[in-house]
């Protein structure tokens, strides 16, 4: 019985994984990509592919990070390579109305990899070493393209605060 | 800074969809599709008011269930199969059975008359007499049958099982044999002299010990001119040990080089064959490198049974038979030290009975089993266990049959995880008379009991007419 016990409870933390937090992993992805089927997708793929492989995923919440922001990276390639596709897709205006149209904006001219550290930064509120680890990253890679993206995001919003 | 900090909190404003209907999907669809079907109906046609993650749930708790359910049937049918076959013979007719597994029936895999069965270490191979002009080898389940070498009665199986030596002749023409188990020419190995057809096998599988009488002896029983000696068995040199005259085949530890020997004071047998009251045999360790002899226990009013090193190989365990009657088991130490007594039992096997059948010891050596007479008893015997890392002794089974023409010793299977032991038919067709039970009929049944006395069966019943005592394991 302790089998059937592992697989339901398994599922159970996956998707108490999932209801606590892929709200935020969904909208990081949506500012990643500038694309709501993409976030989407990224989101329900690393979701289920963290079910499917079980236990075996050490910690789910660091895992489907790191695995979403892999399928986003690799359906933005994608995307750019198909040149009849447009950048964004409908939805993105739409939901820019409840975001910050300029920031959304200005993420998106950020090469990936500063953006994806921007993101997990600023609003993920994630320390340098847990961006390295769910990027699969480095420290002073991840630093470096936060302080390049930082720079970047901040002349192309005019703030000068900072 | 703060205003990223800001304005990246603007994110939170959007409306996220619940995807975990999608998760479970995705999920589901690494399931192969015919089975994904096959899961879907069943669950709605069983339990249509399930939702989808109510349904996977219970999806994932009926295959972990399936799955335990194999595992358990595998390890239950695991556990009931031996790792080497148990053979036997019958009293009436001496046909070859084979039994792999407790709770099957057994195969017959010779039917001529058989006798005479020595298993191979592994299991793999059986060596007996059927009527040939050589011993019969084939494997344990009957297959790939052939004579043997003529003259090879006397086999000892080397450890891993690829090799039989033998000694052949007689008289002063006793010669060292040794064949190939998968085929090849008999070969004899250029040692002087005759030998004693007691071969001890080094664990590296390269060098015989042997008992050997210097040529043209004259005496048939090799007293006077007898050693101990070791032949290598591929470049054939041989190592001669002075005038030792070991009262049982030498065994060899663990390390390969040394030789546990229970030797007659002053080279000679007091009372060949016999038994008085007196002097029984010292015990050495040899040096098989050096060729140093050191005496680990004087001679004491006993016989040896069988020795066999501890694991580590700091000590031996001696098995004798006091003179007075009874048997002691002692530990003694390799390098110096007292020797311990790990039991004396007054009441041991019937007097004169255990020069040649003793008890049993487990492979590695850890263990030891034997029927030993019930106190007070003339004729029930039970089945005994010592463990030799703490000299605990257990009494494992009774009613057992200790004794028919001589010593019934209990059989280990080759993983030690069985003794196998025999019993005494429903209808017994035996005399007793202490301290002799005669066998009249010849037959009984096989029973198995793990060492520790739990899980004790019956394997072989009394319709096949067991001929008690020429099992091998």
């Amino acid at each position: 019985m302790d089998e059937v016990v592992a697989v339901v409870g398994w599922q159970q933390s996956v998707e108490a994984v999932y209801r606590s937090d892929a709200d935020r992993l969904w909208r990081a992805l949506f500012a990643y990509a500038g694309d709501p089927d993409i976030a989407s997708e990224s989101v329900a793929e690393a979701y289920a592919q963290a079910l499917r492989r079980g236990p075996a995923v050490r910690d789910p919440a660091a895992w489907t990070w790191r695995t979403a922001f892999r399928i986003a990276a690799g359906a933005l390639k994608l995307r750019r390579a198909d040149a009849g596709s447009a950048e964004t897709t409908g939805d993105r205006g739409r939901l820019d109305r409840y975001a910050d149209p300029d920031l959304l904006t200005a993420l998106s001219q950020l090469p990936d990899a500063q953006r994806a550290a921007v993101i997990l930064y600023y609003y993920a509120d994630l320390p340098v070493r847990e961006i390295a680890a769910r990027l699969g990253s480095n420290g002073l890679a991840v630093r470096a393209n936060l302080s390049r993206g930082r720079r970047r995001l901040r002349d192309l919003l005019g703030d000068d605060d900072g | 800074m703060a205003e990223l900090y800001d304005r990246f909190r603007s994110l939170d404003r959007i409306a996220v969809p619940d995807l975990w209907a999608e998760v479970e999907e995705r999920a589901f669809a690494a399931v192969p599709k015919p089975l994904n079907r096959v899961r879907g109906r069943l669950i709605d046609v069983a339990l249509p008011g399930l939702t989808r993650s109510t349904s996977f749930r219970l999806a994932l708790v009926l295959g972990a269930l399936i799955l335990l359910l194999i595992a358990i049937a595998l390890a239950t049918a695991g556990r009931d199969r031996f790792t080497s076959p148990l053979l036997f013979t019958t009293s009436a007719g001496g046909a070859l059975y084979a039994l792999d597994r407790a709770g099957a029936d057994p195969q017959a895999i010779f039917e001529g008359n058989a006798s005479n069965i020595q298993v191979s270490p592994d299991g793999q191979y059986v060596l007996f007499e059927g009527g040939g002009p050589g011993p019969t080898l084939a494997r344990t389940d009957g297959s790939n049958s052939r004579t043997f070498a003529e003259g090879a009665w006397t086999a000892s199986w080397a450890p891993d099982s690829h090799a039989i030596a033998w000694v052949t002749g007689q008289g002063d023409q006793g010669t060292l044999m040794i064949a190939d188990v998968d085929g090849g020419e008999p070969r004899r190995l250029p040692v002087p002299g005759r030998v004693e057809p007691h071969l001890s096998w080094s664990p590296d599988n390269v060098h015989l010990a042997y008992t050997g009488c210097e040529p043209g002896d004259p005496d048939s029983l090799c007293q006077t001119t007898a050693s101990m000696l070791i032949v290598d068995t591929i470049s054939g040199e041989l190592s001669e040990f002075g005038t030792l005259y070991p009262a049982k085949p030498p065994v060899w530890a663990h390390d390969g080089r040394h030789l546990a020997v229970a030797v007659w004071p002053g080279g000679v047998d007091p009372v060949p064959g016999g038994v008085i009251p007196g002097e029984g045999p010292a015990l050495v360790s040899v040096d098989a490198v050096t060729g140093g002899v050191s005496t680990l226990m004087t001679a004491t009013a006993s016989n040896v049974i069988s020795l066999a090193w501890s694991a580590d190989d700091r000590r031996i365990v001696s098995l004798m038979a006091p003179f007075s009657g009874g048997v002691d088991i002692a530990s003694v130490p390799t390098e110096g030290g007292a020797v311990e007594r790990l039991a004396h039992h007054s009441v041991g096997w019937p007097v004169g009975s255990f020069f040649d059948r003793g008890p049993a010891w487990s492979p590695g050596g850890s263990h030891l089993a034997w029927t030993e007479l019930d106190d007070g008893s003339t004729e029930t015997y039970s089945l005994w266990v010592m463990d030799l890392a703490d000299g605990q002794l257990r009494r494992i089974a009774g009613d057992v049959l200790g004794y028919a023409n001589s010593v019934v010793t209990p059989l280990w299977s080759s993983d030690g995880a069985w003794i196998a032991f025999y019993r005494k038919p429903s209808s017994p067709t035996y005399e007793y008379e202490w301290p002799y039970i005669q066998r009249v009929g010849g037959e009984g049944s096989i029973w198995i009991v793990r060492p520790d006395g739990s899980d004790e069966r019956l394997v072989v019943d009394d319709s096949f007419g067991v001929d008690v005592g020429r099992a091998d394991w």
